[in-house]
């Protein structure tokens, strides 16, 4: 009984840590960009919203390459438009930080089926009904 | 000679090594609830809970949901391969183990005792064929079409099939739809084994049939909504609509099998 409870606060104590250390969030929205062998890329707005818990100088960064920079503020957004064929990683960082990453966000690519058209056979067994 | 065969096998290990990469596997798991209908008499239908795809793509060699095949050729006009799988219809069988009775009524002739006569018909017993072939698949238009002949290497039922499907997808946002149609002729000798009904099976329930080629068609539609890059939704529903030669067979009930699968999948 004691050990349950010691470990229920140490996970309530972890989470606690956790949150406090969360200091911005960066949501991207739409975030799966779906190609086939037909068609390899997603012509894409993506719509970028940040929120940080206190004001500051924050910098979005596309792949490591700066988009917009928001001064003393606490939140912000920004439309991307880009023709998407691989995975794409947004940051978050705060120049008064240290550039320090605050929040990130992806956009993640999902290939249906491969170049090898091979890989697009249809299965023809009884079992098989996907 | 022992140093021959390590340096072979190394040599052989190297090269699989070398050549795979995450792009060459595919695992899929699908979660649901789905059935294939079962065209034979007094037969269960075929439910599938849990679907798994898994498939091996090399430069040479290849494995596809227990297919084997040997790549001739692969390049942007065309693919072609020869391909060794196991024939599936045999799983109808396995859903028709269960004798039925049938009790001689009112016109039968009463035996020797004097009582109605009792006759037990027995499930027709199939094998798994083992057949090869040639796979063909090109582009057209949007699709991909796909033909392919394939002939039993295991003296099962000494007989053919060829079939040519085409298919296509289209993607809208987070959904993904799939379709295909197809034809497939199955040999005399193939359907016959499958569907027809010998002189030493026959009884006065089940008589016997001879199963002649025909021409299958079919079509299947399927969509799937991706959460993630790994969980989607799926749902898939296929219609196969039987031949003369097959569905003409007193073992058969039905002119078409249908086949739906909706749940979650995985891939990994």
């Amino acid at each position: 009984m004691k050990r349950r409870t010691t470990l229920t606060i140490a996970l309530l104590l972890m989470g606690t840590f956790s949150h406090a250390e969360k200091r911005a969030s960066l949501q991207a929205k739409p975030s799966l960009c779906i190609v086939d062998r037909r068609v390899e890329s997603c012509d894409m707005e993506i719509d970028l919203r940040w929120h940080a818990d206190r004001s500051s100088r924050y910098c979005l960064i596309r792949q490591g390459r700066p988009l917009q920079c928001w001064s003393s503020t606490r939140e912000g957004g920004y439309k991307d438009t880009m023709s998407v064929s691989r995975r794409i990683r947004y940051d978050l960082t705060d120049t008064n930080r240290g550039d320090a990453i605050q929040a990130s966000a992806t956009i993640e690519v999902l290939r249906i089926s491969s170049k090898d058209r091979r890989q697009s056979r249809r299965s023809r067994h009884v079992w098989d009904l996907l | 000679m022992r140093k021959l065969v390590i340096q072979a096998i190394a040599m052989i290990a190297t090269t699989f090594a070398g050549a795979a990469s995450a792009d060459d596997w595919r695992l899929n798991v699908g979660l649901g609830y789905g059935e294939r209908t079962n065209p034979l008499v007094h037969a269960d239908d075929i439910p599938v809970v849990l679907d798994v795809d898994i498939a091996w793509f090399g430069e040479r060699f290849f494995f596809d949901n227990g297919d084997l095949g040997l790549t001739l050729v692969n390049n942007e006009a065309i693919s072609a391969s020869v391909v060794g799988r196991a024939a599936s219809d045999r799983v109808f069988f396995s859903k028709f183990d269960t004798p039925y009775i049938s009790i001689r009524g009112a016109n039968a002739l009463p035996d020797d005792t004097g009582t109605a006569s009792e006759e037990v018909t027995r499930p027709p017993d199939r094998d798994y064929a083992v057949e090869v072939g040639i796979e063909v698949m090109t582009d057209i238009a949007a699709g991909t079409l796909t033909t392919a002949a394939y002939h039993d290497a295991g003296g099962t039922h000494d007989g053919w099939q060829m079939l040519a499907e085409y298919d296509t997808g289209l993607r809208i946002g987070r959904w993904y739809f799939a379709s295909a149609a197809g034809l497939t002729y199955n040999s005399s000798s193939r359907n016959d084994y499958f569907w027809g009904v010998s002189s030493t099976e026959a009884t006065s329930d089940l008589p016997a049939y001879e199963a002649h080629g025909g021409l299958n068609a079919h079509v299947t539609l399927g969509a799937s909504y991706h959460f993630t890059r790994q969980l989607s939704m799926a749902a898939s529903f296929s219609y196969e609509r039987l031949s003369n030669g097959i569905n003409g067979s007193p073992l058969v009930d039905t002119n078409g099998v249908v086949g739906y699968f909706g749940g979650l999948v995985y891939r990994f």
